[in-house]
């Protein structure tokens, strides 16, 4: 298993039409290729800087994203999706990450 | 042996530093994926409309394989060269069709240290009955270093209008380029070609460190 995280920082008042393209335009076939979304987070609006937008999605491998990843090449909702973002994002970043515990990480007191 | 070339164009907003950077990472993959061979990079110097150049080869369709699932290919490469992430600084150039190509053939001779690469992308005439004899007479021309030309097997997905035939050239410099290649255009022109473009950059390879104190 491995994680694909994506962050991107965008102005505030750019927010909710950056996660609704995500939502509209990548989301769907990216969820149709096998991703599974662990969740879509952003930084609090009101702070005086740029909002940071992450996604993180679970990918069951290397060779499986592969295959998403060829999936998505000829996909028109990707095309939009970059379209989209390219007009919204200040700048962003996208990372693999591995399992680093090899057990669940120890819960606070409930 | 499967020889591979990726070309690249660039967004208006990419630096020269993220194009160094790109260079980089794309000359060392074979310091991360052992599959990777005869890795070197090289900046176009000619008018067709790509910029960076990537030359590799692999073993076998199955190193291919095993390449695409890299790390290194997923996390680097791909954080420069794929439209959906967010670093991408690679801009497309589909009308082109130069985007990869690549062909098949037993053993390495395209292999090279260094020196000047050229390749002759070209399409053959649909109407000409026999292009292997034409493309003898240009593999037999003298002057060049390296000399293959083989039908062009990949990126046919994207680009099935593509260019058919690879013609991959080799010299030690500039000056045995011009001279080898001075009569040419008046060859293909003469010859079953219905179009042709070329690409040429001086060759930059970077040896692992461990290599290099061999």
């Amino acid at each position: 298993m491995i994680f694909l995280v994506e962050s991107v920082d965008v102005r505030p008042d750019d927010v909710d039409a950056y996660v609704a393209a995500f939502e509209t335009h990548y989301l769907p076939g990216a969820l149709d290729r096998g991703m599974e979304l662990v969740g879509c987070w952003n930084t609090p609006r009101q702070i005086g800087e740029d909002v940071t937008v992450t996604v993180i999605f679970r990918l069951p491998g290397w060779a499986e994203w592969e295959q998403i990843r060829n999936g998505a090449v000829g996909d028109p909702g990707v095309a939009a999706w970059v379209a989209a973002r390219r007009d919204l994002m200040l700048r962003g970043s996208r990372k693999f990450y591995e399992p680093a515990l090899t057990t669940p990480a120890p819960q606070g007191p409930s | 042996m499967l020889r591979r070339l990726e070309t690249y164009g660039f967004h208006p907003s990419t630096t020269p530093e993220q194009i160094d950077e790109l260079a980089r990472v794309l000359r060392r993959t074979g310091w991360f994926i052992p599959e990777v061979l005869d890795s070197a990079v090289g900046r176009n110097r000619s008018d067709a409309g790509v910029d960076l150049v990537w030359e590799h080869a692999y073993e076998s369709p199955d190193a291919y394989a095993r390449y695409m699932c890299n790390p290194y290919h997923i996390c680097i490469l791909d954080r420069y060269l794929l439209p959906e992430a967010p670093e991408c600084i690679t801009a497309s150039r589909r009308e082109l069709m130069l985007g990869l190509m690549g062909y098949e053939i037993d053993g390495a001779p395209f292999r090279r240290d260094g020196g000047i690469r050229r390749i002759v992308a070209l399409k053959a005439d649909g109407d000409a009955p026999d292009f292997a004899a034409f493309a003898a007479e240009l593999e037999a021309r003298p002057g060049l270093a390296v000399s293959v030309v083989a039908p062009n097997i990949m990126g046919l997905e994207w680009f099935p209008t593509g260019w058919t035939h690879l013609w991959e050239q080799a010299f030690d410099d500039d000056d045995a380029m011009q001279a080898a290649i001075a009569d040419e255009a008046d060859l293909l022109e003469r010859g079953p070609v219905a179009e042709w473009i070329d690409i040429h950059y001086v060759i930059d390879r970077e040896d692992a460190p461990a290599e290099a104190t061999r």
